[in-house]
């Protein structure tokens, strides 16, 4: 007896943890969006509340632990009545600094008059501001989640066509499912550029901005690293300083180290900082001329600014999915041919399924290299340039070591960048007039380009036909190939003959058709090359079914589908 | 002892032609079964595949027979020998228990030859002319 | 030269003898296994004959009364077919008997559930890169002479001078490399 493990993913067990994972996105995102529903409505009905004169009795910037906050008070007339409030803000705000704190405290000082919103249908409840609404675009995250948990129990549960299903059917128009495909690209762009911007673009588009800014004394009042508790467990790790300076005669509090968000475990480089600053000591500071509040230490950016790559995942996907939503949409309407294999290695042919036109499938879609190049490019780049820009100035050795594998990885970045030109290349659509075709039989090949194809300067179509051969031995597995056709069908400069055209195809008379064992494979098909200058070139295969001569009769005697 | 024979030692077919033989055994005990193989398999650089195109069982067989037996040709795969891969025919008579068995070679191709592929390095020239849709 | 008439085709190598280093045989293999409570494991670099021994081993054990079953793990293999394996695993029971390819593949918690998974079977033979995880019945090396004697019974014939030494440092003495590679200049 010979066991060699190899999956399998139809068991109903399967299926059921699939199910359950995927479930478990779609409550956890249905959750979610039920939150942002919520505050959403509160936040929204803000804005139809009436805007009414008011004047402030008191307020204060509340600090507590790891806090900060404004409280307010203020009084204000409606409906013939008096009445005081003491909410700020309405609906969603974002954070609460000390920076804002500040700013709440110089727009309303004690005894300054001032504009509150307030409910007309229950004049007690007012507020002074109304939450951001941009706020409430965080609720598409919740959306990636509904979409991956639905859409991942949909495509765990969907019936596989029948082996005597019928043969070239279109369905399904295009366009809707093209739209739907869209919008969920769409989402997964809008949510990895926004977390990119936040954790990636924005803090080195302020440090640049900083870098200019003047620079003013200022004295350290507190620094300390502020220890938060992790989502599994751990801790994560922020500087906390405050700083005091003056501008205008007035002296401000900073709380800015530098313009990256959020916290991190990295521990190392905040403990430096935070020794490199006790209270006390006298320093420089960057203020925003422009906004007095606006003000940093330090305009380097941290080791962890990195991890704002992770999101450009995110990104990435979603302007894949996004571009190749016509692509997926015709994949996903068409089912192109009728033959499959048989146990003998040969081509099967349904009934009535060796006549008709056939858009032949490309072999390795650019896209699929090119999102799995990508991905590897981020995570190999995220973690080695996460570790060497934590590094020490001192750590040589590691950083020397770790250069190695930071070259490696702009390697793979240059070819992932390579692969993702390639994507934006005219892509060639290629039709057959049979699903297959016989030994010493001809066949139309008509060809078309998708895309701007005036920038090919030459285009080659050539039928190749190869040996596969796959050797598993011990752990490994190699396959090897040996091509035994290749034929120009096709080479041609003139531009006027590269949107379309047609060629036949005459299939050698004394050569093997197709043949697919496990190990060992035959494959016929249609190359297309066409050169680009100074770009990544076109380059496709097109497979194509060769049958053996003997079913040459079969294919004139079958008549046409209806 | 066993013995497999074609007819006329003939071991070259077109798809479609009659692959005709006997076989002898002559066993002290009577075997369990005793079957006739018409088989596919590959050979080369890569794991090998193959298949039972067809079976000719001998139900309830004595000790000792002379029996007949025939097969169509299939259509393919055909015999084929390449740099990588070539896939052969045989026809095997194997006797249960033991799994004692005897092959015979041969060739299922159009002309009743095995097909021979070329390895091609280079793209030749001279294809034919494309018109303008 | 077709594939078919290639002295270096799979089929070929895949019968060939396996050749045990000096001073060994098959009894003193068996010997040592049994000394070992036919709980053991074969070790060696890629390519030195692992497998081809494992499954040579096949015969002799069913002549001992044990049933015999091959599972096989390659690189490609999933984590999931991984943790399949344990399942797969606790279903043999004496006297039938575990052969294992490619152990090496297994994490450490992986290993651990296979093998307290294989303690009902007659026995558990597997085969590892290094020596780790269970006692050693055979360390396998592989050496240029080695190549020079495969292919000599291969062909026939000899290769030139100084060729195997070439072949065998050039493929890092991984003997499958080396006689794929000959398989390639066989067929021109």
């Amino acid at each position: 007896m010979n066991v060699t493990i190899s999956s399998s993913s139809n068991s109903a067990a399967g299926k059921g943890c699939a199910t359950l994972f995927f479930s478990i996105f779609a409550i956890a995102g249905t959750v979610f969006l039920g939150f942002f529903c919520w505050a959403g409505w509160n936040t929204a009905r803000a804005y139809a509340w009436k805007k009414t004169d008011c004047v402030i009795e008191s307020s204060a910037i509340q600090e507590s632990h790891d806090s900060t906050g404004f409280d307010v008070s203020y009084t204000y007339r409606f409906g013939g009545r008096n009445y005081t409030g003491n909410r700020y803000t309405a609906g969603m705000l974002s954070t609460m600094n000390s920076a804002s704190a500040q700013r709440a405290l110089a727009r309303y000082p004690k005894g300054a008059a001032a504009y509150c919103y307030v409910n007309a249908s229950s004049p007690a409840e007012s507020a002074l501001l109304r939450g951001n609404l941009w706020v409430l675009l965080f609720g598409l995250i919740p959306l990636v989640f509904i979409a991956v948990g639905v859409g991942g129990i949909i495509f765990v549960w969907r019936t596989k066509p029948g082996a005597g299903g019928a043969v070239s059917e279109r369905l399904r128009g295009g366009k809707g499912g093209v739209l739907g495909i869209r919008i969920f690209g769409s989402v997964f762009i809008l949510v990895g550029g926004g977390l990119m911007y936040v954790m990636l673009v924005h803090p080195m588009l302020k440090e640049m901005a900083a870098a200019k800014w003047p620079q003013v004394p200022c004295e350290i009042l507190s620094s300390k690293v502020g220890q938060h508790s992790g989502s599994k467990g751990g801790h994560t790790y922020s500087v906390d300083v405050r700083y005091r300076y003056t501008i205008g005669g007035r002296e401000w509090i900073g709380t800015n180290y530098n313009f990256d968000t959020g916290t991190s475990s990295s521990l190392g480089w905040r403990a430096v900082v935070v020794v490199s600053l006790p209270a006390g000591k006298k320093t420089l500071c960057h203020v925003n001329p422009d906004d007095p509040l606006d003000a940093v230490l330090s305009v380097q950016g941290s080791p962890d600014r990195w991890f704002g790559l992770i999101p450009g995942v995110f990104l990435i996907v979603g302007l894949f999915i996004f571009f190749k939503a016509p692509a997926a949409a015709r994949k996903g309407s068409v089912v192109p041919l009728s033959v499959t294999a048989t146990d003998s290695g040969l081509p099967a042919i349904r009934q009535g399924g060796a006549t008709g036109e056939t858009e032949l499938k490309q072999a390795a879609p650019p896209g699929c290299a090119f999102a799995a190049l990508m991905l590897f490019a981020l995570v190999w780049n995220g973690i080695v340039w996460a570790i060497l820009l934590s590094l020490g100035p001192r750590e040589t050795v590691a950083r020397i070591f770790l250069g190695i594998f930071a070259a490696i990885g702009l390697g793979i970045a240059v070819g992932a960048v390579y692969r993702l030109l390639a994507l934006f290349n005219p892509r060639p659509v290629l039709t057959v007039s049979a699903p297959a075709v016989p030994l010493g039989g001809t066949l139309e090949v008509r060809w078309r380009f998708t895309g701007n194809v005036r920038r090919i300067v030459k285009l080659t179509i050539s039928l190749m036909a190869r040996e596969e051969a796959t050797y598993r031995r011990g752990t490994t597995t190699t396959t090897d190939r040996s091509v035994f056709v290749n034929t120009v069908l096709l080479d041609t400069a003139d531009r006027a003959q590269f949107a379309s055209g047609s060629v036949q195809v005459e299939i050698p008379r004394d050569l093997i058709h197709t043949f697919t064992a496990p190990n060992n494979q035959i494959v016929w098909m249609l190359h297309v090359h066409g050169d680009i200058p100074r770009w990544p070139d076109v380059n496709a295969e097109f497979p194509i079914t060769v049958l053996p001569r003997e079913t040459a009769t079969f294919f004139q005697e079958q008549p046409p589908t209806p | 002892m066993i013995r497999l024979g074609l007819r006329e030692n003939q071991t070259a077919f077109r798809p479609g032609e009659t692959i005709a033989g006997a076989v002898l055994w002559e066993y002290e005990k009577v075997p369990a079964g005793a079957e006739v193989r018409l088989v596919w398999f590959t050979r080369g650089k890569g794991t090998e595949d193959g298949g039972i195109a067809a079976t000719v069982a001998f139900a309830g067989p004595p000790a000792a027979d002379t029996r007949e037996f025939s097969f169509d040709a299939p259509n393919g795969p055909y015999s084929f020998s390449g740099t990588l891969i070539a896939v052969l025919w045989a026809v095997e008579f194997v006797v249960m228990p033991g799994g004692e068995f005897q092959r015979i070679e041969i060739v299922i191709a159009p002309d009743a030859q095995e097909i021979h592929l070329p390895r091609i390095e280079q793209p030749k020239a001279g294809g034919l002319q494309a018109r303008r849709s | 030269m077709t594939a078919r008439a290639n002295p270096f085709a799979t089929c070929h190598l895949e019968s060939i003898p396996f050749r045990f280093p000096a001073g060994q045989g098959w009894d003193t293999l068996l010997k040592r296994l049994e000394d070992l409570k036919w709980c053991a494991s074969i070790v060696g670099g890629n390519g030195v004959g692992k497998t081809t021994l494992l499954e040579q081993l096949f015969p002799h054990l069913e002549a001992r009364g044990f049933e015999p079953v091959i599972f096989r793990l390659q690189t490609e293999s999933g984590m999931k077919e991984k943790d399949r394996l344990a399942e797969k695993i606790r279903e043999v029971k004496a006297p039938r008997f575990i052969l294992l390819d490619g152990a090496e593949q297994l994490s450490t918690r992986q290993w651990l559930s296979i093998r307290a998974a294989a303690s009902e079977a007659a026995g558990f033979i597997v085969t590892v890169h290094r020596t780790s995880r269970l006692p050693v019945a055979l360390e396998l090396e592989a050496s240029s002479k080695l190549l020079k004697g495969l292919v000599e019974s291969l062909t026939g014939g000899a290769l030139p001078d100084g060729e195997a030494e070439a072949l065998f440092h050039r493929h890092r003495a991984n003997l499958r490399d080396c006689l794929r590679e000959l398989y390639d200049r066989w067929a021109g």
